[in-house]
């Protein structure tokens, strides 16, 4: 992979690389079955998890968005089973990733903030970890945050795709193989400081400004050479890249599946910046209005035309990304995947257009930035099935750990998803969290915490700093846009909620306390 | 052998030319550390902010050594009037305004690759301040006594920042090494 990186700096085309990446021996790609053998038969599914980033079910069709932004995914999940009430327990992609990939919520994995990582103690409590005895592993995560959480876990990853390999620039220090054993604390002085790429001051005084003078070359390149199909400028992680040509690398990728694999697909999109492709360039810009919504004291204080301006670029960039990864749906069932393959398709965590607040920076805790889609096609699935029970992020591992055969670990916090071998139980709570200014290494002080159950929810604000404390109680069966917070009128379902909520924080920092 | 050496500047200059180096980048990069420091203070332990500390030391030291070759190698082929001669106190000069410049061009550099009128001036002026503080302190000698006094007082941090940039590089070896 890092020869054909290589001759790409040469010359050597995009696609011609997509191309060739086809011929790469498939032995790099899957683990020697002599390791996995004895686990293994000819029946044992796959597991492909495919998650957009920063993908919030508020806006998306299936779910009941009134803007048509995911029509090819509606197609695809007519042979899956799609979860109507399922939540990320973080709101941003380093603690919602982490619950995803370890079954835990943040409070135990205590990656809370930008830059953070799984703790020790859990480091090697992993999807990858619970699948290693029966599955060859493959991780590919294009948002370089996703992809730390990767590096933390590679030792039980037999092919690690590099962060940059699908995009059209490859700036990026950490993922350099010489700091392949050191790549979190690398990512931590190289990204962070010593080469900012934009963002205040490089570490680096001399050469600092040097190379972001090639790098700001090197996209206004790129720009000209693909931007004409992207009116607001090209996708971006930091480093820019095209929705077709991520498509066609996924899928590359995946034609290299051979024997039980569990594949990790943690693409971009659609991720800020909303750069959609100019077929879908103003789809929306007539039409739909969201409804107001006060401005919430622990917002940005965004204004409503701002908001529902991005509102619209973002519901553009999904309908984009949409009709671009239709084809790796189609690849996935033409393969033949689909007949052998558990295919989970889910997100990180959300993203939020109101009461002042854009994006997933937020403490916040309401639906948009929390309720994420989650669709699962079972091997060989031919109907669509609908699931209303309460599920949550942290499910995914345990799941994928009971339908391989694995025993479910038993550090993870999750439980295996209705209809994949869990039970219908409408009075789970599920928690959904954001403590980006707290410490790891503390009690939780600073901090927002939600428990859904019983299609109500229960948010607790905390944040001692801004002298804000708050509960705030929805009940979502009526009022789905959480309008109307019924805390003050003291309900007893409220009450047992906060009773459980503040006994599950006592039980969360007492380890902490010294 | 001798026509080379001769080429080169001496010795001793090169070591006041790279203690001057290694003052400026690792100062800043200690300063850039400490900005992000509060925020590490967050998730990482002691041993891995120590680990980041030794990754920025390890590479303000090699910038320190290539900004330093680049000047000797630019002393050894430009003519010896230029550069060579003096090469204390011009070196001293090249860092001091180079460090400025690149400072500047950090601070308007975000977004967008800069018009090429701006990247004219951003190596306009400072090399014409350079050329102006060399031609002032080769004619007014006081000037050129202050700038090597402070090249003399800045030397003795070489021996604080040079041993913690060879600890950290070696530091950053063996983490990716073993």
């Amino acid at each position: 992979m890092q020869r054909m990186k290589t001759q790409l700096s040469q010359g050597l085309s995009r696609r011609d690389f997509l191309k060739l990446i086809s011929l790469t021996p498939i032995s790099i790609f899957a683990r020697p079955l002599s390791n996995l053998a004895a686990a293994v038969n000819g029946d044992t599914p796959n597991f492909i998890i495919i998650v957009f980033d920063a993908w919030s079910a508020s806006n998306v069709s299936l779910y009941g968005y009134p803007r048509q932004t995911m029509p090819h995914l509606e197609r695809f999940a007519e042979n899956a089973t799609v979860y109507h009430n399922h939540f990320s327990a973080g709101t941003f992609t380093v603690p919602g990733t982490s619950s995803l990939l370890t079954g835990l919520h943040p409070w135990s994995h205590r990656a809370f903030q930008l830059g953070a990582g799984i703790i020790a103690e859990h480091v090697d409590h992993t999807i990858f970890s619970a699948l290693a005895a029966t599955h060859a592993t493959l991780g590919y995560a294009q948002n370089q945050l996703a992809d730390q959480l990767l590096y933390q876990t590679d030792h039980y990853l037999d092919t690690h795709i590099l962060n940059g390999s699908l995009n059209v620039q490859n700036n990026l220090v950490y993922s350099a193989p010489i700091f392949k054993k050191d790549a979190h604390l690398a990512f931590a002085s190289f990204e962070d400081k010593i080469f900012q790429k934009g963002v205040g001051y490089d570490s680096s005084l001399f050469l600092g400004p040097l190379y972001r003078l090639y790098i700001l070359r090197d996209r206004l390149r790129q720009t000209i050479k693909y931007g004409d199909n992207y009116p607001r400028g090209l996708p971006d992680t930091v480093e820019l890249f095209v929705l077709d040509d991520v498509v066609n690398g996924a899928i590359e990728i995946l034609k290299h599946i051979q024997g039980p694999t569990l594949a990790y697909l943690h693409f971009h999109p659609p991720h800020n910046p909303y750069n959609p492709t100019q077929e879908f360039f103003g789809k929306f810009a007539k039409g739909w209005l969201p409804p107001d919504k006060s401005v919430h004291p622990l917002s940005g204080e965004i204004n409503k035309k701002s908001l529902r301006k991005q509102r619209r670029f973002y519901d553009e960039y999904i309908a984009s990304w949409d009709s671009e990864v239709t084809r790796l749906f189609q690849f996935l069932k033409e393969s033949g995947l689909t007949e052998n393959s558990y295919i989970f398709v889910t997100s990180d965590h959300g993203e939020l257009f109101e009461r002042g607040e854009l994006g997933h920076w937020t403490p916040l805790l309401y639906n948009p930035v929390v309720h994420v889609p989650l669709i699962v096609s079972r091997p060989g699935q031919k109907i669509r099935e609908d699931i209303y029970t309460f599920t949550s992020s942290v499910d995914i591992l345990p799941t994928a750990a009971h339908l391989s055969g694995n025993p479910i670990p038993a550090w993870a916090e999750g439980k295996p998803l209705p209809g994949l071998g869990g039970e219908n139980r409408d009075a789970r709570s599920v928690f959904s969290m954001d403590a980006k200014t707290n410490s790891s290494f503390t009690p939780l002080v600073n901090f927002s915490i939600s428990i859904t159950r019983d299609h109500h929810r229960l948010a607790y604000y905390n944040y001692p700093k801004q002298d804000y404390k708050k509960y705030e109680f929805y009940d979502l069966n009526t009022d789905a846009h959480e309008l109307k917070d019924l805390y003050s009128s003291n309900p007893a379902l409220a009450i047992e909620m906060k009773d459980e909520l503040l006994q599950k924080i006592e039980e969360i920092n007492r380890p902490y306390r010294r | 052998m001798q026509i080379l050496q001769n080429r080169f500047p001496h010795r001793s200059e090169i070591i006041a030319v790279l203690s001057v180096s290694v003052f400026v980048c690792h100062s800043w990069s200690i300063w850039g550390f400490l900005h992000e420091l509060p925020s590490f203070l967050l998730y990482f332990r002691l041993a891995e902010i120590s680990v980041v500390f030794a990754y920025m030391m390890a590479f303000a030291f090699l910038e320190s050594l290539l900004i330093t070759a680049g000047l000797v190698l630019a002393g050894a082929i430009l003519p010896s009037k230029w550069l060579r001669d003096g090469f204390a106190y011009k070196g001293f000069i090249f860092v001091a305004v180079g460090s400025i410049a690149a400072f500047i061009l950090q601070k308007n550099l975000r977004y967008e690759f800069p018009s090429t009128q701006m990247l004219m001036l951003n190596l306009v002026i400072p090399l014409t301040l350079i050329a102006l503080f060399i031609a002032a302190s080769h004619m007014w000698g006081p000037l050129q006594k202050v700038m090597l006094d402070i090249q003399d007082r800045i030397s003795i941090m070489l021996y604080v920042y040079g041993p913690i940039g060879l600890v950290s590089i070696l530091v950053v070896v063996f983490r990716n090494l073993f």
